[in-house]
């Protein structure tokens, strides 16, 4: 999976959102709040040779692309699977270019809980309509203690599919974003836990993105998540972000310190896999301090959790230290 | 760090961890976990205490006397530099 990051703005303001500084430095860098779509073009085409049939659009938020239409187009005419991560505030371009296409060739996975005002409520709402029987609903926890409910009811309501892809806010290394603190995980387990009696009873399936851990679960809770149809992962296996001008990103809360500038001798897997190998002496480590003593760690159960979070409890010892 | 000339190399990061000291060396791409006493020894060197200090700290906490304290920092030391997270400068 590779993620082509085709906006650098968006229309959102979310405050746990991990891409909007980065994004922001290479618009006030490049000048340029969109890839290209000879860049496109030429991605799609590395794709191929990777053998990657997925286009997975993001940003900013990708559907303000001026050549949104034509992009989709493009990717259809070649055979590719289109999974869009959006606010759901779609121009009516972007939903024309979407409408015709059958969940099997689309999926919009829909950030559920975008800071957004009131009139763009009422454009998502017209999106829900038109395109639900395609969006998935994606929820980032950023309080301990959260609700679905509302999230429940709108799935419910505008027939979307039955799942609820779910993320941690998680931190940007060595920036400023809206985070949970590893100290709130169990909280947020336990939350989660008692929020799935009412998804389970719906049908309602939820799949966890990156960040999980497994301590975050007691033993009861975790039980019950399981019963619920909730498949933990705890994984930190990098989804290449393909930002303009040809600079892969490990991931958007490591853009920082892991990333690769794209050269023609190499290939997406060899990118990632360079990528992998820069992260590795990182992973000795883990969130919490007992991480390293840690069973579930060890057993290859949990991953130690987010790098980024990892990162950011390790301390430099430069010229400075000496 | 300020201990017979040696000092630590560039690109190093380091956490407490429960199991002891983490060092990322990630100019190398490599990282360690230190043991007990490798552990302590990191600790009472980034908090740039005088060699003496260091010696009479280190010897007290693993209950030696200063002279083997001193035999067993100089092992560590020379341990580190050939894991590159030390350097020794001849002055």
């Amino acid at each position: 999976m590779t993620n082509l990051i085709i906006s650098n703005i968006c229309n959102a303001n979310c405050d746990f959102c991990f891409a909007s500084s980065f994004l922001q430095e290479r618009e006030n860098h490049s000048k340029q709040k969109f890839m290209s779509f000879d860049e496109i073009r030429s991605y799609v085409h590395l794709f191929d040779q990777a053998d990657i049939h997925d286009i997975r659009l993001l940003g900013g938020e990708p559907t303000l692309h001026p050549a949104f239409d034509e992009i989709i187009a493009f990717a259809k005419a070649n055979s590719k699977h289109i999974t869009i991560f959006t606010n759901g505030c779609l121009s009516e371009i972007a939903l024309a270019a979407l409408e015709n296409l059958s969940p099997d060739e689309c999926a919009i996975i829909m950030n559920m809980n975008a800071k957004i005002s009131q009139e763009q409520i009422r454009t998502r709402e017209k999106t829900l309509i038109r395109l639900g029987d395609k969006v998935i609903s994606g929820y980032t926890i950023t309080q301990p203690v959260f609700s679905l409910d509302s999230l429940i009811q709108t799935i419910l309501d505008y027939n979307l599919q039955r799942i609820v892809r779910l993320g941690l806010s998680l931190p940007i290394f060595s920036k400023k974003n809206k985070a949970l603190h590893p100290k709130q995980f169990p909280v947020a387990g336990h939350c989660l836990a008692q929020q799935s009696f009412t998804a389970f009873q719906y049908g309602i399936q939820i799949e966890p993105d990156c960040g999980f851990v497994r301590c975050m679960f007691s033993e009861d809770d975790f039980q019950i998540l399981k019963k619920h149809d909730f498949h933990y992962v705890s994984c930190c296996s990098p989804v290449i972000d393909i930002c303009s001008e040809g600079h892969f990103l490990h991931c958007f809360a490591l853009s920082e310190k892991f990333y690769e500038k794209y050269h023609e001798s190499m290939g997406i897997h060899e990118i990632r896999e360079n990528l992998i190998e820069r992260t590795n002496p990182w992973r000795i480590s883990g969130i919490y301090p007992e991480c390293g003593t840690c069973l579930y760690k060890r057993s290859g159960e949990c991953c130690g959790g987010c790098l980024s979070m990892i990162l950011n409890r390790f301390h430099p010892i430069g010229n400075s230290g000496n | 760090m300020n201990i017979w000339n040696y000092s630590f190399t560039n690109n190093l990061y380091w956490v407490n961890d429960r199991n002891g000291v983490v060092v990322v060396d990630e100019q190398h791409q490599q990282s360690y976990l230190l043991g007990s006493s490798e552990s302590i020894l990191w600790r009472l060197l980034i908090i740039h205490i005088d060699s003496d200090a260091i010696i009479r700290r280190f010897s007290a906490i693993i209950s030696v006397s200063e002279d083997e304290g001193k035999g067993k920092i100089l092992s560590i030391l020379s341990k580190w530099e050939k894991n590159n997270l030390v350097e020794h400068r001849n002055d």
